[in-house]
């Protein structure tokens, strides 16, 4: 007898996105593909258009054209939509007068848990994020690394099949961010599809399958990290630079 | 040099701040200019004009003749009404007092009695009252016809135990109001933390329908607002021994006040885009409203103008409704109007805030 083994849409899907912010064009035809299980890189230097298209994929902003495919789903702004998509902001997303528990159960919550899923996910939340001991203390006295894991370890809460990271490790000390690229890795296990923007070269190499490199609101390069740096030497930065240009871009 | 230097940028970041000029500079001028109208005529010499209500039932020449002679009172601001208008006015705070000249004022005296006028007076002013009473008798005297005998006056409060009404029971109404003030600043300001925060992108991606985040924000605010004037009302009702004259109405006025500051306080939490920005435009709007609307000078000595500008105020209708229950013994009818204007304030504040969250979101 065979065995019927169930083909996943990607985890997102985006074709020919544009999108204007005032007289700037910001996004110029973006396409990308972040499979089930699959780590996508996002690398480009500032205001490159890297936050612009994880809002349009959380559904926080709407393209002026294109198309964006969340789990097979159009249209992000849907609700339906935005239950498949888990999202880390730049800015760490907590209330510091509550606990860590509480966070998570609040934002576990507001997307759809309750009873024995939501604790079963917050147990599982906050040893993701190593803060298991620490449940019952306000997020206001964490260190940044702690936050940050807490950060992270919420948008995971309802396992969605989309989760998009914009950089996560930012502020954060050597032993959290190692903590937090192995337990992003071991989400590729769980048929996740991980988009995840940064501006550390060596989380790239170290985390990404690919890397897509944008700049002025356009797909530059999709490679793998290590073949991209292979082309310059072996330096991941010095590719990145001959891709994008030495000049600065947000003067 | 270095001091100087310092203090350079301190200036230059002072004058970068809008809020703070606002507060230096332009409140102060608002303030002076309001206060200014209210109390021009007692700094110039001359007592502040009290208002009151005049109803003419006898329409005699007699009864002509007093209601001129009120009206020509300088300290005066007599304006002839209706009965049912007189009492809605003085419960209002518009006329500190009501005076009816009831028919048969202006007859001849037969067995020697002649109608009493009537003078109700608003059970927080009676100090005014006892003057006002000197001046109608006098009035009284001056134009009541020779044919018939003085009349007398018939004085009283205008609510059934407003007798015994206390400076407490007076000032509790304005008290609450200031105490959701209070919390509705506080509340704007802490909105526009949590929307300058990444927790407020996380919650709009989060699968909740529209009008949910604010939906949530205004039952917090109502929650907030309705427990803060609970405990007010209970530590006045025990180290006070305040009491209400219709506490379940008490009840009701202040969950319309709570409807209608939950209403402001989401609808200033979304202008703005910094914390100090909000929290003082909400504390600059609010304090305005109370102006005008009467919990820092009472409307009755208001000047015309002022006080019509005041009926856009919902905290001239957070008075009525409060003093209507605590102390004024305010029928259902006569507090249905003050808490419909503040929930509608509320629910027309919310639909604003909601439109302006759907452009900010485009």
């Amino acid at each position: 007898m065979s065995k019927v083994i169930p083909i996943l849409p990607p985890g997102l899907r985006v074709r020919g996105v544009r999108k204007r912010l005032g007289h700037a064009t910001v996004l110029d035809g973006i396409d990308l593909v972040v499979a089930r299980g699959e780590v996508v890189g996002v690398l480009g230097p500032n205001g490159a258009g890297k936050t612009t298209l994880m809002h349009i994929v959380a559904g926080l902003l709407t393209a002026d054209a294109g198309e964006v495919l969340v789990d097979g789903l159009a249209d992000p702004r849907r609700r339906e939509v935005r239950a498949r998509v888990g999202y880390a902001p730049q800015a760490t997303a907590l209330y510091d007068e509550m606990t860590a528990e509480e966070n998570v159960r609040f934002f576990g919550r507001m997307h759809g848990l309750s009873g024995a899923k939501l604790r079963e996910r917050v147990e599982w939340a906050l040893e993701f994020a190593g803060l298991a001991s620490r449940r019952h203390d306000r997020v206001g006295v964490y260190s940044g690394g702690m936050r940050r894991r807490l950060h992270v370890a919420s948008a995971l809460l309802h396992a969605p099949p989309l989760v998009l990271l914009d950089e996560p490790t930012t502020g954060v000390d050597p032993q959290s961010r190692n903590h937090l690229l192995e337990g992003i890795a071991t989400l590729r296990g769980d048929k996740h599809a991980i988009l995840y923007a940064t501006h550390h070269l060596d989380e790239a190499r170290r985390l990404c399958d690919r890397v897509v490199v944008v700049d002025h609101g356009r797909v530059v390069a999709v490679e793998t990290a290590s073949r991209l740096a292979d082309r310059h030497g072996g330096d991941l930065e010095a590719a990145l630079l001959a891709l994008t240009g030495t000049e600065l871009r947000d003067r | 040099m270095t001091v100087f230097f310092l203090a350079a940028k301190d200036l230059r970041l002072l004058s970068r701040d809008k809020v703070a000029l606002f507060w230096a500079v332009v409140f102060p001028l608002l303030f002076a200019g309001l206060f200014g109208a209210v109390l021009r005529r007692s700094v110039d010499g001359r007592p502040t004009k009290l208002a009151v209500a005049v109803v003419d039932e006898d329409a005699s020449p007699a009864s002509s003749a007093l209601v001129r002679g009120l009206a020509d009172n300088p300290d005066l601001v007599a304006a002839q009404t209706t009965k049912e208008e007189a009492r809605k006015r003085v419960l209002a705070g518009d006329a500190i007092a009501s005076i009816r000249v009831p028919k048969g004022f202006g007859g001849p005296a037969i067995d020697g009695t002649a109608a009493a006028v009537e003078l109700s007076v608003d059970p927080s002013r009676r100090g005014e009252g006892a003057w006002l009473q000197l001046a109608l008798s006098s009035a009284i005297g001056a134009h009541a016809p020779p044919s018939c005998a003085t009349p007398t006056i018939d004085s009283r409060t205008l609510a059934p135990g407003g007798a015994g009404t206390t400076g407490y029971q007076v000032a509790f109404p304005a008290a609450v109001l200031w105490g959701l003030v209070g919390c509705a600043g506080s509340f704007a300001g802490a909105m526009v933390a949590e929307r300058k925060s990444g927790t407020y992108l996380r919650l709009r991606a989060a699968p909740l329908a529209r009008g949910t985040l604010l939906g949530g924000k205004v039952i917090a605010c109502f929650v907030a607002c309705a427990a803060d004037a609970a405990l007010l009302w209970v530590l006045a009702r025990f180290a006070l021994d305040l009491h209400a004259e219709r506490p379940l109405l008490l009840a009701v006025a202040i969950a319309s006040c709570s409807a209608c500051f939950a209403g402001l306080t989401v609808m200033l939490g979304s202008f703005g885009k910094s914390e100090q920005a909000v929290s003082g435009a909400a504390w600059a709007t609010l304090l305005l409203l109370a102006m005008v609307g009467g919990a820092m000078v009472p409307r009755s000595v208001m000047p015309p103008m002022l006080r019509t500008i005041g009926e856009a105020s919902p905290i001239r209708w957070g008075i009525a409704a409060l003093e209507g229950a605590t102390f004024r013994a305010a029928s259902v009818r006569e507090l249905a109007v003050p808490c419909f204007m503040l929930v509608a304030t509320g629910f027309l504040a919310f639909l604003a805030a909601t439109a302006l969250a759907r452009r900010q979101a485009a």
